[in-house]
């Protein structure tokens, strides 16, 4: 689903699963950015089923390349999207590992702005 | 009486043997998945024999996927996602890699033997296969081959 604007999708109940990854997938996107402008995708918890809402840093993330060059992981990152606000078209994936799930609830939230933005992208969290 | 003997709590199998011989260039490849999701920590060994002829250069590292690939087997559909380990040791070397991608990170006929071992500390994924990328064209008779093995508890 093509999305233009800032939200956030469902709350997910995961009181079982004590880690997880979050595995984000831009399929495309578009629309004219200036400096800090465009998508950026993050994970919070709550611990009151979704009455308030935290921001959840990723113990590690990196995003997806074809290249062999090695790419080495940033920690500690809140945003799911890259260290950068995301600007670019095409398809581009991106992973985030959360090594202690302690929420009860979580969703992902985005922030989208630039000049008719827009970004279709789907967020998966496979846990254990 | 039942006496219940309890599973073992650790598995190790191959995820791949590959051997790669004497072609003018190597070719990229990916393994096969494998389901990791009863283990919660992992390690990826990739064993390189010594080989002769020079030429190439390879790297080795893992990926995940969000469903099943049996199911979906589609990447185009569906991509994978590489998945950075928290440690990379060489044999010989006295300090490991911290947070990096490639588990084997530029190895040639030249540099060979070598063994490389990656730690997942915390191993959320389901499904598990390897990237392999190779640049250069490899010159030689006797082939360039590796093995990766994966253990999980």
């Amino acid at each position: 689903m093509a999305l233009s604007a800032s939200g956030f999708g469902p709350a997910v109940p995961v009181p079982h699963m004590t880690m997880a990854m979050a595995l984000l997938h831009i399929a495309s996107g578009e629309g004219s950015f200036g400096g800090g402008q465009g998508l950026a995708v993050w994970l919070q918890v709550s611990d009151d089923e979704g009455l308030t809402w935290y921001d959840l840093p990723l113990d590690q993330s990196s995003k997806t390349s074809a290249s062999g060059t090695n790419v080495v992981a940033d920690t500690h990152k809140r945003n799911l999207s890259g260290t950068t606000v995301h600007q670019a078209t095409g398809a581009h994936q991106f992973f985030g590992l959360i090594r202690h799930l302690v929420g009860k609830t979580i969703r992902a939230a985005w922030s989208i702005t630039g000049t008719g933005p827009l970004f279709a992208f789907e967020v998966a969290l496979v846990g254990k | 009486m039942a006496i219940f003997t309890p599973p073992t709590n650790q598995e190790s199998f191959f995820v791949s043997e590959m051997s790669l011989k004497n072609p003018t260039l190597m070719p990229d490849g990916l393994t096969r998945w494998v389901d990791v999701g009863r283990f919660r920590q992992g390690c990826i060994d990739v064993d390189m024999p010594a080989a002769a002829g020079s030429g190439t250069s390879t790297q080795i590292w893992a990926q995940v996927a969000d469903r099943d690939p049996e199911i979906e087997p589609d990447d185009t559909l569906w991509p994978a996602w590489d998945l950075p380990a928290d440690f990379e040791l060489k044999n010989g070397e006295t300090s490991a890699q911290v947070n990096w991608r490639n588990i084997v990170n530029g190895a040639s006929p030249g540099s060979v033997p070598g063994r490389w071992s990656a730690v997942y500390k915390h191993l959320a994924a389901r499904y598990l296969r390897l990237k392999v990328t190779h640049s250069g064209s490899y010159s030689g008779a006797d082939g360039f081959t590796w093995s990766a093995r994966f253990t999980g508890k």
